[in-house]
């Protein structure tokens, strides 16, 4: 859209390229926020104490949290998934509240990024369905309760990871939107407050739920 | 009318279309504010009848604002690709 000097742009902007990669805003960003989180993971490991710091405290909160989480919907199976979703947890929330540094983009509102992690959510819940239920009533399950019900089933099951993938992008990319139009018309102030909403408190919420329906995507195959 | 004129025109009405179709869409924004309300009134009348089990209503509120949220969400993208590509 070129309306004056009203800048907005849906997809990530190019940086530079390297042998022909492309390497983009997003995806810098997501770099920087993979090391940080890697950085300060191996800082709060190498010097764990039984007595926590208010560092480990806080980690040791937060992953007491994700573990209750997923116990609460499938119980008994906290620790086993606790790396994928914690995961899941800090990278999407470190994402959306980046939005709030000016001249960062948020990776989550990068379509690529929603989509690519839809899919990892997809695929584990596909393969933690053909574990635990075995192949054949795995197969059978789409074609219930009767055979013409299979298409239905299988569209069902593909709208899952698009969904999950759009919400996110949808409400990450209209925060941004919304932010930068209230930028151009009004400079001061108000933009400021727009962050805090749709980066601090929505992002987190966001984050949040992005957690949950994993988590409830990977239950409702595990039966 | 010469050609380049009807190109110019045809391209236009393109573009008001998409605008009007951006707009239309976002009709859709009516659907998932019915069912956010309804979801945050019952969780209301949950917690004022249960104040103990308030963390798992919490939890069962924010799913359920996000699952109906999304059909409101794919209004939006709808409505940012008309306006942004076209």
């Amino acid at each position: 859209m070129n309306g004056g000097g009203l800048q907005i742009s849906l997809g990530p902007k190019v940086v530079f390229e390297i042998a022909g990669i492309p390497f983009t805003n997003t995806l810098i960003t997501g770099f920087v926020i993979s090391l940080i989180i890697v950085g300060v993971g191996i800082l709060i490991s190498r010097r764990a104490t039984v007595v926590p710091g208010r560092l480990q405290a806080l980690a040791e909160m937060f992953i007491v949290g994700v573990v209750g989480l997923i116990d609460g919907i499938m119980p008994n199976q906290g620790r086993r998934y606790l790396p994928m979703i914690g995961t899941i947890f800090l990278f999407i929330g470190f994402s959306n509240l980046i939005g709030t540094v000016p001249f960062m983009v948020s990776p989550t509102s990068d379509i690529n990024v929603t989509v690519s992690y839809a899919i990892v959510v997809f695929l584990v819940s596909q393969y933690v369905g053909v574990k635990s239920k075995g192949i054949w009533p795995y197969i059978k399950a789409y074609f219930q309760p009767v055979f013409v019900m299979a298409p239905l089933n299988i569209i069902s099951e593909l709208a899952k990871p698009v969904s999950h993938a759009f919400r996110l992008f949808g409400n990450m990319l209209a925060g941004a939107i919304i932010i930068a139009i209230a930028m151009y018309f009004i400079p001061w102030v108000i933009p400021v407050a727009l962050m805090g909403w749709f980066n601090l408190f929505s992002g987190f919420i966001q984050a949040f739920i992005f957690g949950i329906l994993a988590i409830v995507y990977i239950s409702v195959q595990e039966d | 009318m010469t050609p380049e004129l009807i190109q110019q025109w045809g391209e236009i009405i393109i573009r008001a279309a998409a605008l009007l179709g951006a707009g239309i869409a976002m009709v859709a924004g009516i659907g998932p504010g019915i069912g956010e309300g309804f979801v945050g009134g019952k969780a209301v009348e949950a917690v004022a009848r249960q104040p103990e089990a308030k963390s798992d209503i919490y939890t069962t509120l924010i799913l359920g604002d996000a699952i109906a949220e999304s059909t409101g969400i794919y209004a939006l993208v709808i409505a940012l690709l008309l306006i942004f590509t076209t």
